[in-house]
């Protein structure tokens, strides 16, 4: 009675390769390869985009990146009404210490944001304000913290969206800081 | 020993009643020991009292707001009201998941206590396969996501519940959707019993038929249902989103209107054995793969329970072992239920396979869509969307031509060619078509092409079942219009009802895309805005206080334009959920049958005024009265089965059967 | 003639599946208020189709023009603040594109790596219509040809004969 037809295999194999997608992508999850909350920017390799921001200090004079060439540089997107970047404060206290970091102020008020940076501290070189968000989307911000690491040539190296914790500092951030040595 | 302990013991004694199902009257059927087959609907049973104990004790919990089960703690808060505290019971992962084998093990019961006329043997192995699927499900349970568990220090108040969840469409959602979705196990058991028993004929297609039917109406409901909620909960208007969730139930319910309509050829015909079988496997994988998707936390949606890769790895092997051995064991024995061929193509069997054929593309295509960004992603890494863009242009032309099909099928004859039905029916069809392809072009200006193919489409379908009832209604000779009413076998009543469902979804879905209204405004009260021929006052806004929320509140006077008289009053406003601290859109909707007045409150205050979208949405509400018209048509159907098989005599266990 | 008027049906649905190339007849403002709108109606109907297009990052499965986000926000007004501009309607899907990646289209563009996805559904299609016709091809060598005019005759009169309201049709 054994009639074999290689047809009937089909749904069989079609299945397995759903399950071993499932699979793969599970074990990314759970392995922290992947996130599917987390989007990957597309910038980088690219150049920093150049977005003229007026600085919080100073309203009149601009915030110029080229002046921080030659260095790797942290551009780290924050707001005081971000509860996560609070979180995130004393891990970029730390970091100010190895490398230096400027802040965007992402649609927030110029008062807001400097009562935020004295209760938890400024860790900038330099502050720009995005008021607006349009900078924020030249860069491919779509939430805050936002934290982009850049090499000495002016190219993005990295992104990080939300709050830097030590665990992101240490698996991420600190190799590819190395790798720019 | 507290009511939770007890509950809990309850779920232990089902799982191990679930193993005993599996296992026992199945080694009554290799041995031919009567005794221990019959263990299958005593098993069933039981278990199944032992579930229903299991859901009161969790749900008396949910009631009581006892705060020390940490499901209660996490979900639920005593200020909710008491129909939302019970619908708070399956509103989280694990006491949805409860509810799922409630449903399965109930499913079980039923037919363990029905189908008397089934031979013991059949019934052994579809209840020892029912039992094999309840069996892993509790094991899911018990083992990863126990609702039962309690917490050291009781809080004293629980977390509260998603506000969004809080509402009345959406307490019945998932029992609905879950009645289809399980209820598609018990064909899928079928199919697995058939396969290994080697007898898939016309009396298996037979008692496997209304198992199918009332899955799919259930489904069917389930979905409008969601579908509906969507519509007047989520503030925009929408209904149906392509979300990967609402893909993982649309799926199943193609694969099962494919297998109703098989499952007529195999007991009509003794036909399409083998596809039946395995249709009947997909539908049901298809129902265990939405599940995965819901609970793994592979894919984000709006519907993803808080998620846990971990419980997703468990879900995955229930899926790989659930599925992988029933395609196993049909790519080995499938091919001996094939039987040749018997009827030409151009015969109802053949529009019945363009049917199937049709709807496993939809199935495919949407199953490609919803899962090619997880395989990118897996393979190179890069993340993209496939959002309604990509099913709109893909999805809707296969069932366009799966709507040409719907008036062709009923009117050909078995085994080959045309009835004298047919031209009748066809012209009437075509000339409708082209009659209104001419009047929608006429009157609507600018109209795209594709919705004068829309229109052509509705009035094919309408004339087509119009004409198929006046040609088998029309008084002849012996007995009048009432006679032959009667004679009419109520499966081809429910038929039309449920094929014009379609009619009626398909001018819902057209009537709002095409003809709409929208109003977008900014306005202070007192001032006006007139839409569809209303004029809309915006009369106050103000400040209300709810059960468990605080809510800003416009007031709409609508008015008829012409004539100043009144029409209604709308209210549509924001809410602050104290407990959860979350903002949600209440729209304000009128709906009637000639449509839907929709409002929705932005923000503003009175003195720059505030933001207001108007909506007038013309038979939207037939999008849901169609969904419900085709549940009916499944309903009128199934039940003139059960009135005509009432008649048969139980079939002894030791006659050879039809296995034609 | 009932096949002619097939064929016109056909080509009907075939031509509804491309209605989605061709704007939609009204769009959907559905989250937008009224200041974000644009005053050349031309240019705000552009705006929204393309809204439609784009989708809400922050959100699940929303496009811009449907959601109340934030960014949702702050996108619309680029799209329209583009379209003032006087770029066109591909020129502003690359922008966005090229800072937010694929993931911000809400249909995926037709590139290598979307290839498959995009021929697939046609070609499901081909394959169960190659598949369904392979059922003739099985079934010619034991299905009986359609009822002749003789065989159809036949029957007439022998349900004359027997005088019965019952035709042979099964539901």
């Amino acid at each position: 009675m054994s009639r074999f037809r290689p047809t009937f295999f089909i749904p069989l194999i079609a299945f397995l390769g759903l399950v071993m997608i499932g699979g793969l992508a599970l074990q990314g999850t759970l392995s922290g390869s992947r996130n599917p909350n987390q989007l990957p920017s597309v910038l980088i390799g690219k150049p920093a985009p150049d977005v003229p921001l007026p600085l919080l200090q100073n309203n009149q004079a601009e915030l110029a990146l080229d002046a921080y060439r030659g260095q790797p540089l942290l551009v780290n997107f924050f707001a005081s009404w971000c509860a996560p970047c609070r979180a995130e404060a004393p891990a970029l206290e730390h970091l100010s210490k190895q490398i230096s970091i400027i802040g965007i102020a992402y649609k927030d008020r110029p008062q807001d944001t400097r009562k935020f940076l004295q209760q938890y501290g400024n860790p900038f070189v330099a502050i720009g304000r995005d008021d607006d968000g349009r900078a924020g989307m030249a860069w491919g911000v779509y939430g805050v913290p936002e934290t982009y690491l850049i090499a000495p040539s002016g190219q993005i190296k990295w992104r990080h969206a939300g709050p830097l914790t030590r665990d992101v500092i240490t698996t991420q951030l600190l190799a590819k800081l190395a790798e720019m040595q | 020993m507290g009511l939770t302990e007890f509950g809990h013991f309850a779920l232990i004694s089902a799982f191990v009643l679930s193993l005993i199902q599996s296992l026992v009257p199945l080694v009554g059927t290799v041995r031919h020991n009567m005794q221990l087959m019959l263990v299958g609907p005593a098993a069933a049973i039981s278990a199944a009292v032992a579930c229903v104990i299991a859901f009161g004790a969790l749900v008396t919990s949910f009631i009581r707001s006892d705060f020390s089960v940490a499901l209660v703690a996490n979900h639920s808060h005593s200020a909710k009201p008491l129909i939302y505290k019970i619908s708070g019971t399956w509103g989280n992962h694990e006491g949805s998941l409860l509810l799922w084998i409630l449903i399965l093990v109930i499913y079980g019961a039923v037919l363990a206590l029905s189908g008397r006329t089934m031979p013991t043997l059949l019934k052994a192995r579809i209840l020892a396969v029912q039992g094999m699927i309840s069996s892993g499900f509790l094991a899911f349970s018990l083992f990863t996501s126990n609702p039962f568990t309690r917490l050291a220090n009781a809080p004293i108040d629980g977390k509260g519940l998603n506000p969004i969840l809080q509402d009345p469409g959406l307490a019945i959602h998932p029992p609905m959707l879950y009645l289809g979705y399980v209820g598609l196990s018990i064909a899928f058991a079928f199919a697995v019993a058939g396969l290994i028993g080697g007898d898939v004929d016309r009396l298996w297609a037979k008692w496997m038929r209304p198992w199918i039917m009332a899955a799919w109406c259930a489904l069917t409901l389930g979905i409008a249902l969601g579908s509906w909620w969507a519509y007047y909960e989520l503030g925009w208007g929408g209904w149906w989103f392509w979300d990967p969730v609402e893909n993982a139930s649309l799926m199943p319910w193609l694969a099962a209107t494919a297998l109703l309509h098989s499952a007529i050829v195999v007991e009509k015909r003794g036909q399409l054995k083998s596809w039946t079988v395995l249709l009947a496997i997909l539908a049901f994988s298809l129902s265990l793969v939405g599940t995965f998707i819901v609970r793994s936390g592979l894919l984000t949606s709006v519907h993803s329970f808080a998620s846990d890769p971990a419980r997703g790895v468990f879900i995955l092997g229930i899926l790989l072992v659930a599925v992988g051995i029933p395609l196993l064991l049909y790519a080995w024995r499938g091919p001996q239920l094939m039987r040749v061929a018997d009827f030409n193509l151009k015969s109802r069997e053949g529009a019945l396979i363009a049917n199937n054929m049709l709807l496993v593309v939809a199935t495919a295509i949407v199953l490609l869509g919803t899962f090619y960004p997880l395989g990118l992603e897996m393979i190179t890494g890069a993340r993209i969307t496939v959002g309604p863009p990509y099913f709109d242009a893909t999805f809707n032309p296969v069932m366009g031509i799966l709507v040409v099909i719907m008036v062709i099928g009923p009117v050909m004859a078995w085994r080959r060619g045309t009835t004298p039905r047919t031209k009748t029916t066809l012209l009437a069809a075509s000339v409708s078509a082209i009659i209104a392809g001419i009047i929608g072009g006429a009157m609507v200006q600018d109209i795209a092409i594709g919705a004068v193919g829309a229109i052509m489409l509705i009035a094919w379908l309408a004339m087509g079942i119009a004409a198929d009832i006046w040609i088998q209604l029309k008084p002849l000779q012996r007995g009048g219009l009432a006679a032959r009413w009667h004679r009419l076998p109520t499966e081809v009543l429910g038929m039309w009802i449920a094929h014009f469902g379609i009619v009626v979804f398909l001018l819902g879905a057209t009537g709002d895309g095409l003809f709409r209204s929208e109003q977008v405004v900014r306005i202070k009260p007192g001032e006006v805005v007139t839409i569809a021929g209303r004029d809309v006052t915006l009369v106050r806004v103000f400040e209300r206080q709810g059960p468990n929320f605080q809510a800003l509140t416009a007031e709409l006077e609508y008015k008829d334009a012409a004539s100043g008289k009144f029409i209604a009053r709308l209210m549509p406003e924001k809410r602050v959920y104290t407990a959860e601290r979350q903002t949600t859109t209440e729209a304000a909707i009128r709906p009637r049958l000639g449509g839907d007045d929709y409002a929705v409150l932005g923000d503003g205050d009175d003195r720059i005024g505030y933001s207001l979208r108007l909506y007038y949405k013309p038979l939207i509400s037939w999008i849901w009265g169609g969904g419900a018209l085709m549940a009916a048509g499944g309903l009128v159907a199934m039940i003139g089965r059960r009135r005509r098989s009432a008649v048969t005599a139980p079939l002894p266990d030791n006659v050879a059967r039809d296995t034609a | 003639m009932i096949r002619s008027g097939l064929y016109i049906l056909l080509i009907g649905v075939f031509v509804m599946g491309s209605a989605r190339l061709i704007p939609p007849l009204i769009s959907t403002a559905n989250a937008i208020t009224a200041e974000e709108m644009l005053a050349d109606p031309l240019l705000e109907n552009r705006a929204r189709n393309l809204s439609q297009k784009l989708r809400c990052l922050v959100c699940q499965n929303q496009s811009i023009d449907d959601s109340d986000a934030d960014l949702a926000k702050d996108l619309r007004r680029e799209v329209r603040a583009q379209l003032v501009q006087g770029k066109t309607d591909e020129a502003i899907l690359s922008d966005l594109r090229a800072k937010y990646g694929d993931f911000v289209l809400l249909a995926p563009p037709l590139a290598k790596n979307t290839m498959a996805l995009w021929l697939a559904p046609i070609g499901f299609l081909l394959l169960g219509i190659a598949i369904t016709l392979g059922v003739r091809r099985r079934a010619s060598a034991t299905a009986p040809s359609p009822i002749s005019q003789a065989e159809r005759a036949q029957i007439e009169a022998l349900k004359q004969q027997h005088k019965t309201a019952r035709t042979c049709d099964q539901p």
